[in-house]
């Protein structure tokens, strides 16, 4: 800690030298019909040509000479606003910004700042608002924040209609969902068909493919960060919708006004509403449902201080008959305390709470067995942002994780042939301490580059086994309780160094080093509410990423469209994979069935965005390979990862037609996955067996696909009309290799495609 | 989603779990989604692979080894066989046997006599490439009896008889068992992988009744609950995820070879295994 400090004290007396009486303009800068703060609210003094933007709380701080000044404050979507401060003193400044009505004529945006986009050092990330997102049209008509993101270059999804992603070549538990700073462990509804994230109640979402401040770690690949709606601290609003899969309705306002707000959403389906009224018991007995329930209150206790309570919960039922059934879901808990110590430190104190488990049960006449597997989080989390003056900002802080993994558990009845059984508790701490600077240091050069140390402990009580080559065990080692059983921790760097080449483009260069020491337990494709998290341990290494990427953005007509593009290396080592037919479910020694080795990805992307008038949208294009290198798999010859795709485009139109009508369109381009498909057959056993070559040698069918919207606006009521994969194209979902049914000396190559076009209608209200 | 079939399969709760996975996954074709078309696909052509399939049952022989060659994957018709390979087999014991071809790929030894507890040693040479495996033959675990179940039959599953295998898990000791059903007037086998595991039931009672197959009032069955080692066990269980003729299942993970037990680059398998057969008729409605 104490080099920290040093280093902090060193940074500081680098800055610029001071002339002159400073002053600081400090506030909150919030939206003028609910009082929700709004992120990134850019805040530019016209005569010092310099400014800051607020952070994710809304506060912004500014410390310039002692002046006249023509401040002015502007985020997307809101009428800006400028204000004449004479300054003399440090002041304090709120100000709230109202929503710009849609403007259908063609606008013209006067370039006199340089676009965020150009100004810093941050690349590979996207900010996006749900509203913005809102009229894209999604397979089910639900509006989805993760099926929304695989739009943009370098995410894919991890298989058609699925929730799941890979970024840059990452496996799909290689990214960080954060909610409300709480971590959520599985993302997925119904087998991974819809994501647990509520957009009605989701305020922010920011996207980082790379270069991620070192404030965030401990995944490889990507972070996701999702900021829940405060509140309305002004009145109460309610707003609602039926789609076709599922309900949803919101409600907020103030507790008291301008003081506190609340926000309660709810969302469910309702298709087993419908089992309820069928003719047949084993229909009526079966159940099948999924819902949310975000739930946040916050209230401000004066200048200084604010908390903020915010919460998350989701289920899935599963129910067959009164046989079987199974239930999984997350649970998230924040408790936050905002501070500001000065005008310049800003705190924010988080103990967070988040929790996903699942449970099966089988009833088999008087045999009752059930199953269960959880894990368990509490984090406490301090972060501090030092606003020093316009060209230094400072963050820094630490996490301290406790994880409990539950790995398995049977109980079962005492008819049951099952006897009962519990694979052991694991417990690790995760601690993570970090400080970042965002230094300007000249009118051209910006740079953004911090330390973050992280470490790992895995603590007892339990065994730490040691394998042979075979994965037999040759020794066990028994740990107390609290007892250190292995330990792993490391510096991961990160730097970002932005060059502005002139007011509309600049060239940016990026380092991260990232760690991960949590490992999801699964042999699918495709998620599974059965995947497990496993810790690192003695036996499993932490994966490491080192990725660089450098950038050229650029804008164009006065910032109406925003291109960059980007090229990256990333490479990651200790990666897991699993041996053929490995047993990775209640299996006290699942670590002899895995493998481990390394994977490397390399790629360009292209973003080109159009941001105001009638037509709105973007592009996207990424080129790309990913590769795996095993030991144990593939005869130990590097060969491509699942994910490996190498042509991904997208393109997001939408088309403001009228104030009542908004239509959109979307189409998807893709060539083929890595896959593995037989090369020849032989008989064994008394069937026809696929004899495989190697791992994904080949390659899926390209992919392609339209998809439509349109969004009647009124004045309560809004429809929303959509229609997936609007010209039918089969995409392969899959190819089975397997024998004829009329000719048993023959096999075949079956495509099967999930959803030709698909039609959706959503009534939205709101009052 | 069928992996998690394949993982409450593991749960040793196949049946309902089946139904409880198609059921999900139903709602798709249910509402006009999913649909299946054959098409054409360019594959590799593969340098053929020796294949290698041998058995050693207690008792007498014949206790046959086949052998044949892999073929490309569009090719119809049926496999090569391997004529003039040295088959031999020895065992812990020291006693050594030599194979005959009795018809062209097959080749067999009858005057060996299977015992429990022997370790068998497999040597096939084939143009110049020798191969080999072992396997430990196992105690019999005897079938208690065989029971059968009517199902009413409902929107998820057809109205039959579902069978019941019952057998006693010896406590102590890592079984692992595989069941086969013959239709006993056509001595058909009916086919699947139907596996015992005995992981998390060991010294239990066994009802075993995790068979996909629902049977007719008439319908003459013959169990056979066949006793292998650990290794063969999860030959039959990759095997299983990669025959061709299992319709119907997505592929899980990434396919591979099922995890063999023979040295030298050969495909197939040797087990050494213990059976126990019993029968059942399921009565004809009066």
């Amino acid at each position: 800690m104490t080099k920290i400090l040093l280093f902090l004290t060193l940074l500081f007396t680098v800055s610029p030298i001071q002339t002159q009486i400073k002053y600081t303009i400090s506030g909150h800068i919030r939206d003028s019909s609910s009082g929700e703060e709004l992120i990134g609210a850019t805040v530019y003094i016209k005569e010092l040509k310099t400014g800051t933007s607020s952070n994710v709380y809304g506060f912004y701080s500014v410390t310039v000479p002692a002046g006249e000044y023509k401040v002015r404050y502007s985020v997307i979507g809101y009428e800006p606003q400028e204000i004449d401060i004479s300054l003399t003193q440090s002041m304090i400044k709120d100000i709230e910004l109202s929503v710009k009505p849609v403007i259908l004529s063609p606008t013209i945006v006067t370039a006199e700042t340089v676009e965020e986009n150009i100004k810093t050092p941050e690349m590979g990330s996207y900010n996006i608002q749900p509203v913005e997102i809102k009229t894209i049209p999604i397979i089910f008509g639900e509006q989805d924040i993760l099926k929304t993101i695989q739009l943009l270059p370098g995410v894919r999804s991890a298989g058609e209609g699925q929730s799941g992603y890979n970024v840059r070549g990452g496996g799909t538990d290689q990214n960080l969902m954060l909610l409300d700073e709480a971590i959520v462990y599985n993302a997925s509804h119904l087998l991974g068909f819809f994501s647990v994230f509520n957009s009605d109640a989701i305020k922010d979402i920011k996207l980082m493919k790379g270069s991620a401040s070192a404030e965030y770690g401990g995944r490889l690949s990507s972070v996701l960060d999702l900021k829940m709606k405060e509140g309305n601290l002004k009145n109460y609003t309610g707003t609602g919708g039926i789609g076709l899969v599922a309900s949803r309705l919101t409600f907020q306002g103030p507790i008291v006004k301008d003081k506190g707000s609340f926000i309660v959403s709810g969302r469910r389906t309702y298709l087993d509403l419908f089992l309820k009224m069928s003719k047949s018991e084993s229909v009526r007995k079966s159940e099948i449902y999924f819902y949310d329930l975000n739930l946040k209150s916050n209230y401000i206790l004066g200048n200084n201080d604010r908390v903020f309570l915010s919460a998350y919960t989701g289920r899935d039922v599963l129910g067959y008959k009164d046989e079987f059934g199974i239930d999984w879901g997350n649970v998230t808990a924040t408790l936050r305390w905002n501070h500001l110590f000065s005008d310049k430190l800003f705190s924010n104190s988080s103990l967070i709470f988040s929790k996903y488990d699942y449970q099966i049960s089988f009833t088999n006449g008087d045999e009752l067995i059930a199953v269960n597997s959880s894990i368990k989080d509490i984090n406490l989390k301090e972060d501090f942002q030092y606003f020093h003056n316009t060209a230094n900002k400072f963050q820094f802080g630490l996490s301290a994780i406790y994880h409990t993994f539950l790995p398995g558990e049977i109980k079962a009845s005492d008819a049951s042939s099952v006897n009962p059984l519990k694979i052991k508790n694991k417990y690790a701490l995760e601690t993570a301490l970090y400080i970042s600077h965002e230094y300007d240091y000249s009118d051209r050069i910006a740079l953004d580059y911090g330390l973050r140390y992280s470490g790992f402990a895995v603590l007892g009580p339990g065994n730490a086994y040691t394998f042979d080559e075979y994965g037999d065990v040759i020794s066990t080692e028994s740990y107390k309780s609290n007892q250190l059983m292995k330990y792993y921790g490391g510096i991961e760097p990160r730097i970002a160094v932005n060059y502005i080449l002139n007011q509309s483009s600049s060239l940016k260069l990026s380092y991260d080093r990232n760690k991960q020491y949590m490992h999801l337990l699964s042999t699918s494709t495709s998620s599974t509410p059965f995947d497990i998290w496993h810790p690192s341990t003695k036996n499993v290494k932490p994966g490491i990423a080192d990725q660089i990427s450098l950038g050229y953005f650029r804008n164009f007509d006065n910032n109406n469209f925003e291109t960059s593009l980007e090229i990256y290396y990333k490479n990651m080592k200790n990666q897991v994979d699993y041996r053929n037919g490995a047993d990775i479910y209640l299996n006290e020694l699942v670590e002899a069935e895995m493998v481990f080795g390394r994977a490397w990805s390399y790629g360009a992307e292209l973003f080109v965005k159009k941001k105001f008038g009638r037509y709105t949208g973007w592009l996207s294009y990424a080129i790309s390979r990913t590769r795996k290198k095993f030991d144990d798999i593939n005869d130990g010859k590097s060969f491509p990862a699942r994910q490996d795709r190498t042509h991904d485009l997208s393109i997001v139109g939408t088309y403001n037609f009228s104030e009542k009508w908004t239509f959109s369109a979307n189409w998807v381009f893709y060539s083929g996955n890595a896959v593995t498909f037989p090369s020849g057959k032989y008989y064994v056993d008394g069937h026809i067996v696929n004899l495989y070559t190697e791992r994904n040698g080949y390659r899926m069918p390209p992919y392609h696909r339209l998809d439509l919207g349109a969004t009647l606006n009124g004045k309560r009521f809004s429809w929303n009309f959509s229609l997936y994969n609007a010209y039918g194209r089969k995409n392969a979902y899959a190819i089975l290799f397997r024998k004829d049914e009329l000719d048993p000396t023959r096999t075949e190559a079956v495509r099967v495609a999930l959803f030709s076009f698909f039609p959706s209608v959503t009534l939205n209200f709101k009052w | 989603m069928l992996r998690v079939i394949r993982f409450l399969k593991i749960l040793k709760a196949n049946r309902p779990a089946q139904k409880l996975g198609l059921f999900a996954i139903g709602l798709f074709p249910l509402i006009g989604l999913s649909c299946e078309d054959v098409i054409d696909i360019n594959l590799n052509s593969v340098e053929p692979r020796v294949v290698i399939e041998g058995t050693i049952t207690h008792g007498w022989g014949p206790h046959p080894v086949r052998i044949s060659k892999t073929d490309d994957y569009f090719i119809p018709g049926n496999f090569t066989p391997v004529s003039e390979a040295i088959v031999t087999v020895t065992d812990d014991a020291g006693r050594s046997f030599d194979y005959q071809e009795i018809e062209p790929g097959i080749y067999q030894n009858e005057y060996i006599l299977g015992f429990a507890g022997r370790t068998y040693y497999l040597s096939v040479t084939v143009e110049g490439a020798t191969y080999t495996a072992s396997s430990t033959m196992p105690e019999t675990i005897p079938i208690d009896s065989l029971a059968y179940e009517y199902q009413p039959g409902d929107e998820f599953e057809d109205e039959g008889y579902l069978l019941h295998c019952y057998f006693q898990d010896p406590e102590g000791q890592d079984d692992y068992c595989r069941i086969k059903i013959w239709n006993g007037n056509t001595e058909k086998w009916l086919g699947g992988y139907f596996l015992y595991n005995g992981d998390w039931s060991d010294g239990n009672y066994i009802d075993y009744n995790y068979f996909w197959n629902v049977f007719e009032p008439g319908d003459t069955l013959t169990v056979g609950l066949m006793t292998i080692e650990k290794q063969i066990h999860d030959y039959y269980l990759t095997l299983s995820q990669v025959v061709a003729s299992k319709d119907g299942e997505m592929p899980q993970g990434v396919p591979a070879n099922p995890n063999t037990n023979l040295s030298g680059g050969a495909l197939g398998y040797f087990a050494a295994f213990a059976i126990d057969w019993q029968s059942i008729v399921i009565p004809s409605a009066e």
